[in-house]
């Protein structure tokens, strides 16, 4: 990302050459599929998703100001984009201990009987299993909880990708994190002693 | 309750799934690319289609609307020219009758 240069990449494409359209798609197509695995409804393919966001870049690149680095604009772009995507799908999976892998009900387990932190050899079961408790949750919500502490971004950082202010960020996860604890307890209720 | 929660989110924090394979699809970069070749090719709004035919449009629903509106008075003004009609052709056969010899 050193040698790229916005600006006249930009100009570029604005003038219709397609060599430039293509080393701004092969520049920012790391980030889209980053951001876009990171936020992918369950049922929309990836590679579909970064379709979508690439033609939405293309089509709003006259709009870029160049105010903020192009990285932070095209991130923006594709959280609302999956958000968007996120919002469309209706259905919240049901989630029962049975639908949890070995690992993941070994992670529920050691929440309740160990103190402390969990062990380095749970971090990915633990992450699998927050994935499907926030499945529970609102887009939203799953954002911002993703965000802050998955990606373990700053308030600051939510609130230049999501367009959110620095106090409803704050907010929404507080009340994400109380929507996500009381799905957690009822998971926790079913867990067999 | 707050504790485990916080305890989970840590350590899923740390749990990142062995990177998958990142390398541009062929496919998706032509698909993207022949997206933005279409919509450059494709003619601007000309006056007509940003002006004209949305003005037609919605002066062609006003006109329907108003007549939907006004269809009880068209009927019952119909009524009232037939009734006209009528004493007009009782005039007329009075005035018959009158002067026919």
């Amino acid at each position: 990302m050193d040698d790229f240069d916005a600006p006249a990449c930009i100009e570029r494409v604005q003038c219709g050459d397609e060599a430039a359209a293509r080393e701004l798609f092969r520049e920012f197509h790391p980030l889209v599929l980053r951001l876009v695995r990171s936020h992918l409804p369950r049922r929309t393919s990836e590679e579909d998703l970064c379709q979508a966001v690439f033609v939405k870049i293309f089509a709003r690149l006259s709009q870029y100001s160049g105010q903020v680095p192009l990285s932070h604009w095209v991130s923006r772009i594709t959280i609302n984009t999956c958000l968007n995507e996120l919002r469309a799908e209706k259905v919240r999976p049901e989630l029962r201990m049975s639908d949890l892998s070995e690992a993941q009900a070994q992670v529920l387990e050691n929440l309740t009987t160990a103190s402390g932190d969990l062990a380095a050899s749970e971090s990915l079961a633990s992450r699998e299993l927050v994935e499907l408790l926030l499945q529970k949750l609102d887009p939203d919500d799953r954002l911002v909880i993703h965000l802050l502490h998955l990606e373990e971004r700053s308030v600051q950082e939510v609130a230049t990708l999501t367009g959110w202010n620095r106090t409803m960020v704050k907010v929404k996860a507080f009340r994400a994190r109380a929507k996500l604890r009381k799905h957690l307890a009822t998971l926790r209720e079913e867990e067999p002693l | 309750m707050n504790d485990h929660l916080e305890r989970l989110l840590r350590s899923a924090a740390n749990g990142t799934r062995p990177d998958r394979e990142t390398e541009v699809p062929f496919a998706l970069e032509t698909r993207v690319l022949a997206s933005w070749r279409a919509s450059r090719n494709s003619p601007a709004l000309s006056l007509w289609d940003s002006v004209y035919r949305p003005a037609l449009l919605l002066a062609g629903g006003i006109m329907i609307a108003s007549l939907a509106l006004n269809i009880g008075t068209l009927t019952h003004y119909r009524d009232q020219l037939t009734q006209n009609d009528t004493e007009l052709s009782v005039a007329d056969s009075a005035l018959h009758l009158a002067l026919a010899p």
